[in-house]
This record gives C-alpha cells, structure tokens and sequence, in this order.
C-alpha cells in the first residue's frame, strides 16, 4: 500500500450539522477546564462557607478564632484567585509541545492542591473539635491525631490519583516522548 | 449568540471540517469519541477564534488546536486497539469506503500520540517548518521522526 496514495484517496466528508447553539454552551471536556470548572466550584463555595464561618465565630465571641477563619479566609481566597489565573493561562493555540507541558504543569499544581486540601481539612476539622490552646499539644504529642492527619492528606491525595492519575501519567509520557531528542538538535 | 456570529462560525467550521474530521478520526476509537472530540474542537475553536492575530497561518492555528484537544483528551478507558471493522464503522457514513484507508486509520491509531501528531501532518502535506510550528519541535527533528514513523506505520500494516 501507498501510504500518501491511499491517505489521498479520502474524499471530502461534512461533520455534519453542528448544533451551534448546543455547541456555545455546552461544558468542554477538556482537561485543563475540567480542573478549572472544579476550582471555580471550590472557590464559590469558599466565598459562601468562609463569611458563614466567620459569622458563627463572631456570634460565638470566640475572636481568636475569628480573626484565624478570617485570616484564613482571605488566604484562600488570594490562593484561588492565583490558581485560577495561572490555570487559565494556558492557552490552546500554542505549539502542541508547548501546551501539553503547560498542562502537565497544570496537573502537577492540582495535585498540590489536592495535598493543601488534606492539610486544611484536617486543621478546620481539629479546630471545630478541640481548644485552640490544646490544638498544637494534641498534634504533636497524641499519636492518634498524628494518625488522622496522615489519613487527610492521603485520603486527599487518594482522591486526586483515582481522578487524574492516568491523565497525568499519559501526558507526563508524551511530553517526554517529544521532548527525548538529541542535543544538538534541539 | 447573534445569527451574523452563527454564520461566521458555521462557515469557518465549515471551511475546516477536513482537518478537524481527519485529526479526530485518527484520534478516536467509537463514534463517541469522535463525536466529542469535533465537538470540543469545534468549542474551542469558536472560543479562541478572537484571539487568532495572524501570527501563524490560518490552517496552522486550526491544526495546534485540533491536535492540542486530540492528545489531551480525557479518556474514559485506556487506549485500546481497534480492529478494521470498529474502523470500518466508525467510518461509516452510508458510503462503503476504501478498504486500504481503513487500513491505514487503524494503523494510525496503534502509533503513538506523539508519532500519530506527526505522520497526520505529514500525510496532509504540511512542510517540515509547518510541522515544526505546529508540534513545537526543530525542523530537523521532525525529518528524523517522519522517517521514522514512516517505517513503523509500514510495518503495523504489513502485520494487519
């Protein structure tokens, strides 16, 4: 077989009738917005949860713990924000070398987000349970807790793993793949 | 949506269905597949368009984005091989097709993304400094690997 002959021999084909309007609104499927859209959803329900946290401690006239879920809150907030911008940055018209390494990148940054997440879940799940004063006692003397904050993160880290692990893993594959080449031709 | 931007888009679409069917129908392995990648194509094709400046040429822009949503897609399964009659089908549009270009579409898909992205370029005709552009790698490399994939590509349809 004729390799460029036969790939000639194709005829013209339509795509068909796209549904325009369909298309316009549809959700991309595409890695990068995936993880974008999951971060935006994080970022919303932060902007909702944090002010109620923070109202609870007012309310409670617990203001050491108001001014740490504040603290925390605005933290979130910048890192969200920062997240957010350096994911949508990559853009789909650059080189393919260009735009799979930049979601690599991308990936690779959720995945310490995913590691933050544990981290934080677990304080605000120690910090509702237990006295401030005893918080860093308990962490660093009671094996239990020691325990549960490896559990966290795992759980966490888990959860990004059985998501976007093979993703990862296949981009992380064609990056180096196309950028195996020899030296003094690259 | 304005029915002025309706028609822009259509007709744009439109004038590069070839590159978009070929790219993702090399990249697919079920009609589902293919349906989402010209989809997700034509999606981001649409939301990027105002950001086209000229720099590349046309055909070049619409070849990064088509191959850039191809080899980033998220699969529901691990790649699997597709046999001629699963190529056969997902070809199918009432129209019997040539049996040596189904062929050649299933050895497509058993290469690998990197190799596939270059050897469709090549098939289309693109020069080196085209694919060089498109890929992101050095024109003499491209040379080196088309060489090369053209050998395996030969190889994969000798075994079918």
């Amino acid at each position: 077989m004729k390799i460029e002959e036969t790939w000639n021999t194709q005829k013209m084909r339509s795509l068909g009738e796209l549904d325009l309007e369909a298309t316009h609104q549809k959700k991309s499927i595409n890695l990068v917005n995936k993880i974008l859209d999951r971060l935006k959803l994080e970022r919303t329900v932060t902007y909702i949860g944090g002010p109620i946290l923070i109202a609870v401690t007012l309310y409670n006239h617990t203001y050491l713990y108001f001014s740490l879920v504040l603290l925390y809150f605005l933290g979130l907030v910048l890192y969200y924000n920062f997240l957010i911008r350096k994911i949508e940055s990559v853009s789909i018209e650059g080189t393919v070398l260009e735009y799979l390494k930049h979601t690599l990148k991308s990936l690779r940054r959720f995945r310490t987000h995913y590691l933050i997440l544990g981290v934080i879940s677990f304080f605000l799940g120690l910090g509702l349970t237990t006295e401030l004063f005893d918080l860093s006692l308990k962490i660093i003397y009671d094996p239990f807790w020691i325990v549960i904050f490896l559990i966290a993160i795992a759980t966490s880290l888990l959860t990004f793993y059985f998501h976007y692990y093979p993703h990862l893993k296949r981009i992380n594959q064609i990056v180096r793949e196309l950028d195996n080449q020899p030296p003094n031709q690259y | 949506m304005s029915e002025s931007e309706k028609h822009f888009v259509r007709d744009f679409l439109v004038e590069n269905q070839a590159i978009i069917y070929k790219i993702c129908r090399a990249y697919s392995n079920s009609n589902d597949e293919f349906n989402d990648l010209t989809q997700e194509v034509a999606f981001q094709l649409w939301k990027s368009k105002a950001r086209f400046k000229n720099k590349s040429k046309l055909s070049t822009w619409v070849y990064r984005v088509t191959l850039n949503v191809c080899m980033s897609y998220i699969r529901a399964n691990k790649i699997k091989t597709v046999d001629i009659s699963e190529a056969s089908a997902l070809a199918s549009n009432n129209e019997i097709e040539k049996d040596d270009l189904d062929i050649l579409y299933a050895a497509l898909r058993r290469l690998s993304d990197n190799d596939k992205a270059i050897i469709l370029l090549y098939l289309e005709g693109r020069k080196y400094e085209e694919i060089s552009e498109i890929v992101g790698l050095s024109k003499n490399n491209i040379g080196v690997k088309i060489t090369r994939i053209r050998k395996k590509l030969k190889e994969i349809i000798e075994e079918l």
